[in-house]
């Protein structure tokens, strides 16, 4: 085993102790991005009520797990910074890009495809930043209401009428998010959405309303029509559906029954379904079929006691109409199903749900306990004594650190991520997705040391303690490197003055977090008992 | 991390001692006059500050002269408790001026030692020659028994143009007449250069003579080639056994 491999092996196995003894945690690769097994928190939201039963964190990955939400057309869930300006909570956008009216993403949100339950939504989180305030976007499909609304707006575009505009206005107010005023519909205007319409869902609309478009088509002739109709008058027997062929011909309404505008058993007081009626339509399609149905079986019966030519000739046309009739319900059905996931499908048209988050501190004493930590160590302070000769004087310490951002104390440094793209011209700008930064681990600090010098040059500042202030730089979560100033007093090199006079030397300390003391106190105290 | 690096080096530099300067324990060393006779008797007056924020105990400061005497100074050294005086720190002392001519050196340090180093300030004083300008002789009786049976001190005072001492040695030549003539008596202990005190001395046994004669002793200053100069005293004294 060369040297190097077995620094290696101290290094692992020193690092896999310090990391049980104090993490009592397992390592997530933070490189292995935004995924549910680098999760080290599930903070669960309630969409109902609304209200989460936990804060949630920053400067660690997390799940968000809200509760009695609609999970259904879920296309992309988004994150916007949020910002407070005169009172209300709107949507931060980048001006520096020229992004005045449009909010920039920060990320987009990955998902648990395996659903919990059918109202539960699962989110795995990147590490935010401290008091950041942001919105949950999540982007779906047209639901219920707006995909009425857009199929009427539809049907008034195909048919010219004065209505569209009523429409478009009703199905942009729908989808807009009314309290950020988030807009995700992006054909924001009447003519744009005629473009639309034009290319992407009019080839449907013409398809389904035009019976002679139908696959099946043609269907029953007149010809056809006035055999039924003489067989029916050469049988002797009262027949219920009898009348059909002859009202069918004499109102001129074959195309309607087949496209399922009326069902073959239409009197007068039926309201015939309408074009967009896909629902309607398909209903009365089923009605003909049982009509047609009945009329073929009736006939075939009547064909046992009195057979004729051309009541054979009626049920090979009955025949041929349920055929017809089946095939355009399926049509109507399959081509309704399409044109209903073209819309809901498309990025242009969507509608937007917002779940509110934030990682700002609720109160003074969490915000406090964020940026204020106390530490116990060992400083060394560094002087020169009157003979000009250093001296090292060590000296026990506690003192507070004052970071300069909020700091997740239980947060690694390993988990959180590095390499985002600073400022991308496009795309989520990741602003608020908290980086490894300097700055999780800088602090200012303050401390006083206790008890007095056995080296009698020296003496403290004040009140039996020197102060210390230094910079101080976090790591292992819990352990502290400090260097900076002391202030103490020192005795002069002048002779005649045996006044000690305040002077200021460095030090440099190692310390640990109060927490983590008082963790190994709690162990260590019923050892001694 | 340079940054930080940077910081602690510069608190490192900042934390030395700041180098120690002579002025930071003493300063402003006063001597007053700077030029003074060499009389032996003339003051001069020394003062320095010291740090204003000098320990209490801390406080001796230690004057030295390499000429004159310390006003109860000893072995040219004097140690002066500095005291509290109109805003300063100030420690004071007093030196008599040489009686030679000179330039002599006033070092004033504070007591308290270093170890890195000795801070002291210096000042020079200089003293001028007195030249003498009188003598006075003084005998110690004015009748001596003749044959050498008894014996007279003589002391002659040299003083200056202020009166002052003369500045020490002054060479003199003493001499015994009877009329014009030598006396022929004899002088032992003849200390015929003046010293610090400005005063020449002898003891003088007068000869076989008859009483009543009167012996003339005659004090007189030699220049530097021993040649007599004008400045000269008598006084006579009388055989009385």
């Amino acid at each position: 085993m060369t040297v190097t491999q077995l620094t290696n092996r101290i290094r692992l196995l020193a690092g896999s102790v310090v990391g049980i003894l104090l993490f009592n945690g397992n390592y997530a690769n933070a490189q292995q991005g935004q995924q549910g097994q680098n999760s080290e928190l599930i903070v669960t939201y309630d969409f109902a009520t609304p209200e989460s039963k936990t804060e949630i964190p920053f400067d660690k990955y997390f799940t968000l797990q809200i509760l009695h939400f609609n999970t259904e057309q879920i296309q992309e869930i988004r994150v916007y910074e949020a910002m407070f300006y005169n009172g209300r909570r709107i949507l931060k956008r980048d001006v520096k890009k020229g992004n005045i009216n449009t909010p920039v993403i920060d990320f987009i949100v990955e998902k648990d495809e395996r659903k919990v339950k059918h109202d539960t939504l699962l989110l795995y989180f990147p590490p935010i930043k401290p008091d950041k305030e942001f919105e949950i976007a999540v982007i779906r499909g047209l639901t219920k209401n707006n995909l009425v609304t857009a199929m009427n707006l539809n049907e008034a575009i195909f048919n010219n009428s004065p209505d569209a505009p009523d429409y478009f206005k009703q199905l942009h107010k729908g989808v807009i998010d009314d309290a950020l005023n988030l807009i995700v519909l992006k054909t924001n205007s009447l003519a744009l959405y005629k473009d639309k319409f034009k290319y992407k869902f009019e080839p449907y609309y013409k398809k389904l309303k035009a019976p002679a478009n139908f696959p099946s088509a043609p269907f029953l002739s007149i010809g056809d029509l006035n055999v039924m109709n003489e067989g029916f008058t050469q049988t002797d027997m009262k027949f219920k559906w009898g009348h059909i062929p002859a009202r069918l011909i004499n109102d001129d309404k074959i195309d309607d029954m087949f496209a399922g505008y009326l069902p073959a058993d239409y009197d007068s007081a039926t309201k015939p379904a309408g074009a967009i009626d896909f629902k309607g339509r398909v209903n009365n399609l089923s009605k003909s079929i049982a009509s047609m149905d009945t009329i073929y079986r009736y006939l075939n019966t009547y064909i046992s006691i009195n057979d004729k030519p051309a009541f054979r000739c009626m049920l090979l046309i009955i025949e041929n109409a349920i055929k017809r009739l089946r095939a355009n319900k399926e049509f109507i059905n399959t081509e309704s199903t399409a044109l209903t996931n073209a819309i809901q499908t498309d990025t242009d048209l969507e509608e937007i749900e917002v779940v509110v988050g934030g990682t700002k501190a609720k109160d003074i004493k969490t915000q406090g306990s964020n940026i204020f930590t106390l530490d116990l160590g060992l400083a060394t302070i560094g002087s020169w004594n009157s003979r000009n000769q250093f001296a090292a004087l060590p000296k026990l310490y506690y003192g507070v650190n004052i970071y300069f951002r909020p700091i997740n104390k239980n947060t690694r440094r390993e988990n959180i991520p590095t390499g985002l793209p600073a400022n991308p011209i496009e795309g989520p700008d990741y602003n608020i997705v908290a980086q490894r930064s300097i700055w999780q681990h800088l602090s200012l600090t303050i401390g006083l040391t206790t008890g007095g010098y056995r080296n009698t040059e020296f003496d403290n500042l004040y009140n039996n303690t020197t102060l210390l202030i230094g910079g101080g730089y976090r790591f292992y979560r819990a352990f502290k490197v400090t260097a900076g100033a002391a202030f103490l007093r020192r005795a002069s090199n002048n002779p005649v003055i045996t006044d000690k006079g305040v002077f200021v030397g460095p030090f440099v300390s190692f310390s640990a977090d109060i927490d983590l003391v008082q963790t190994i106190k709690d162990i260590i105290n019923p050892l001694w008992k | 991390m340079r940054k930080i690096l940077c910081i602690i080096s510069l608190l490192v530099f900042i934390s030395c001692q700041k180098d120690l300067k002579t002025k930071d324990i003493i300063s402003d060393l006063k001597v007053t006059p700077n030029v003074v006779d060499a009389d032996g008797s003339s003051l001069v007056s020394v003062s320095v500050v010291l740090n204003d924020r000098a320990a209490t105990d801390k406080r001796n400061v230690v004057f030295t002269t390499t000429g004159g005497n310390w006003i109860d100074g000893k072995n040219g050294k004097i140690t002066v408790t500095a005291t509290y005086q109109d805003g300063e720190i100030l420690a004071k002392a007093n030196l008599t001026a040489p009686a030679s001519a000179g330039i002599i050196t006033i070092t004033a340090a504070s007591e308290s030692t270093t170890l890195n180093g000795d801070y002291n300030l210096s000042a020079t004083v200089t003293a001028n020659k007195v030249e003498p300008t009188v003598i006075k002789l003084e005998p110690s009786s004015f009748g001596i028994g003749a044959n050498f049976t008894t014996e007279d001190t003589l002391v002659a005072k040299i003083t200056g143009l202020n009166n002052n001492n003369a500045s020490k040695g002054v060479t003199v030549l003493f001499e015994d007449l009877n009329g014009n003539n030598p006396a022929g008596g004899r002088f032992r202990a003849v200390q015929a250069t003046s010293g610090a005190g400005s005063t020449v001395s002898a003891i003088y046994g007068a000869p076989a003579l008859s009483i009543g004669t009167p012996i003339t002793i005659r004090v007189t200053v030699l220049d530097k080639n021993s040649v007599k100069t004008t400045i000269s005293d008598a006084t006579t004294l009388t055989i009385n056994k």
